[in-house]
């Protein structure tokens, strides 16, 4: 008599538990998707000598206003005669540097902040989050726009007011997080076996609450890269002539009848960016339900 | 039997939310007194039962034990030590907690091997080279495979997740474990296979366990001695056969669902009348706050008399144990 057992389905051996199936690869769509043309973007950046031999800021008034597809100048070039190509490429390099590193200390003083009062309350936890009150009151843009006004524009000031303006964000994303988190019985375990508390934070608390703010980074790089193209093309940004797509947009601006595509491709660039960083901030929070 | 562990007139008070609004409408300080005058002795190689409803405080009481929260007043006495404030290390070791939940008890973001190593470096139970070794005992112990050790928590089922939180409290090699309703959260199947590894393990390594539970029929199985917890009390405590047999408090009978036996204690000189087990149901609830005085269960008491205004205290029902039987209840002849 032949055994009971249901054709094309393997039997596991006697002993073993059959695994299951893990249902997501280590990158799901969206994830691979924004990787890779946030990576097509950052290596158009690094190889931008390669891609064009025209240098961003030489003029030739001879060769102003061209339209894209025109001889030696690929995209066309502005009303300086500066080839398109080569300011969106180097610009790339200017914003996606500035967008990044923008993100790197807001997130790192906000998540130190939002452990620390998430963790010990009290009242340096009421004194951190009634200073994030009065900065979220202000509108992110209005306020980086000012201190930039006041600080002057370049990159360092840049820096310096997303930042002050910036951790707010992390701060509450993770104080949030570890509200939830130091009740959970895992935290409490740590606690009852007399680990020390800076162990418990960084060990035990940090790695389950930074992936909020880790997803939440993605989005926000997007945030910094359009306040640094906003300041640009206020005329507060990096100072002319380095390329920069906020005042490639600016100066494109009053050709818009005629060149349109003098502010239509950076704006472009700028959406593609955006696009890539929330396809991976998209992506991440789908790996990380997983768990 | 010596008592490894004692806890003397416990009282842990949760304080509310006092705004500045509220203290100039010079309202009360709201405060919760979960655990409201508690005394308890845990002796050597014995397990003791702790039931009750959910919120009477049992939780309360074994996170003040293992030194989690610091008591409002009295002490807890680790063998004979009593914890002044910070738990020390050896204080940490000695009592280790087995926790509800192994969902989330254990770090979903480290591997059991860095969950139990760490501990054993910290403490410096073993010397740094034999931390892979003494990992792989612990897991000997609680019956997983060395493989384990690789894994994160998220690969095991709630059963295996149980027997890594046991290995985590064992691996400080405490003498008293605290088990705060460990197996409330697993299927019925695994439960036997979690009592018997704990029941087990206590023979083996001669530990003494606070068996935290709202499950009767298991606190019957496994404990020597059984307290039962009213709304932050104490009510009644007493040799397991003794308060399962004969309950004496009024809840306990409610709690053990039991027909009451011990008519003899209705108020001396009233006539010998059967007590209604269904209990009266309460009006409303009050919250267990301060300044609720007398027995806290005369409310929903169905024998409920006006003495009990006052707080009547544990009072010796019979004495053949070291502790005796005790209720604290107006119908027990003080």
């Amino acid at each position: 008599m032949k055994a009971l057992t249901l054709p094309g389905r393997s039997v596991p051996a006697a002993g073993t538990t059959p695994r299951p199936r893990r249902r997501s690869r280590r990158f799901n769509g969206p994830l691979l998707a924004g990787l890779i043309l946030f990576g097509l973007l950052v290596l158009a950046a690094i190889c931008a000598p390669l891609i064009t031999k025209a240098d961003p800021t030489a003029q030739d008034l001879t060769q102003a206003l061209l339209p894209p597809g025109s001889r030696g100048h690929l995209l066309g070039t502005d009303r300086f005669g500066r080839d398109t190509l080569a300011r969106l490429l180097y610009g790339a390099r200017i914003d996606l540097r500035v967008g990044v590193l923008a993100v790197v200390s807001p997130f790192l003083i906000g998540t130190v902040l939002g452990l620390v009062s998430g963790w010990f309350g009290g009242w340096f936890d009421t004194l951190v989050m009634r200073i994030v009150d009065m900065v979220v009151a202000f509108p992110f843009f209005v306020l980086v726009i000012a201190l930039v006004f006041a600080l002057g524009p370049g990159t360092g000031s840049i820096y310096l007011a997303i930042t002050l303006v910036g951790w707010v964000a992390y701060a509450r994303i993770v104080r949030g997080e570890v509200l939830v988190a130091k009740n959970q019985e895992y935290a409490l375990a740590a606690r009852a076996s007399g680990l020390p508390t800076w162990r418990i934070l960084l060990r035990h608390l940090l790695p389950n609450v930074v992936l909020q703010a880790i997803v939440f980074s993605m989005s926000d790089i997007v945030l910094s890269i359009l306040a640094i193209v906003t300041l640009g093309y206020l005329g507060l940004g990096v100072p002319p002539p380095t390329p920069d797509w906020g005042s490639m947009i600016q100066d494109g601006q009053q050709f818009m009848l005629t060149h349109w595509y003098l502010a239509a491709l950076p704006g472009f660039a700028v959406v593609i960016t955006g696009l890539a960083l929330a396809l991976i901030g998209d992506g991440l929070v789908e790996r990380m339900n997983l768990r | 039997m010596s008592e490894v562990l004692a806890v003397e007139g416990l009282v842990q008070q949760f304080e509310g939310r006092y705004g500045l609004a509220d203290r100039i409408a010079r309202r009360p300080r709201p405060a919760l007194r979960a655990v409201d005058g508690v005394d308890l002795v845990l002796r050597e190689g014995e397990t003791l039962g702790l039931v009750g409803e959910s919120g009477c405080g049992k939780s309360t009481l074994s996170r003040c034990v293992v030194g989690l929260y610091r008591p409002t007043a009295g002490v807890v006495r680790l063998a004979g030590e009593p914890i002044a404030g910070t738990p020390t290390r050896a204080q940490r070791r000695f009592v280790q907690m087995v926790f509800q939940d192994p969902y989330s008890s254990l770090n979903p973001r480290m591997t059991v091997g860095q969950i139990l190593g760490e501990l054993l470096r910290y403490h410096r139970i073993v010397p740094r080279d034999q931390v892979a070794k003494r990992s792989r005992e612990l897991l000997d112990l609680v019956g997983l495979p060395y493989r384990a050790l690789g894994q994160t928590p998220r690969q095991f089922s709630g059963g295996q997740r149980q027997r890594i939180g046991i290995a985590r409290a064992l691996a400080l090699e405490p003498k008293v474990l605290i088990a705060d309703e460990p197996v409330s959260a697993l299927d019925v199947s695994v439960q036997a296979n979690i009592i018997n590894l704990l029941l087990d393990l206590k023979q083996t390594l001669g530990l003494s366990m606070i068996f935290v539970s709202h499950n009767i029929a298991v606190v019957r199985q496994v404990s020597d001695r059984t307290a039962v917890m009213y709304r932050g009390r104490i009510i009644e405590t007493g040799p397991t056969e003794q308060v399962f047999l004969e309950p004496s408090h009024p809840y306990t009978r409610l709690l053990l669902g039991s027909v009451p036996r011990l008519v003899t204690h209705v108020a001396a000189g009233g006539a010998a009348t059967a007590i209604p087990a269904e209990p009266v149901p309460p009006a409303a609830l009050p919250t267990a706050t301060a300044e609720v005085g007398g027995c806290r269960y005369r409310d929903r008491c169905p024998v409920a008399l006006p003495a009990c205004a006052t707080e009547p205290g544990l009072r010796l029902i019979s004495d053949d144990g070291e502790e005796g039987h005790l209720a604290a209840c107006q119908h027990v002849p003080g």
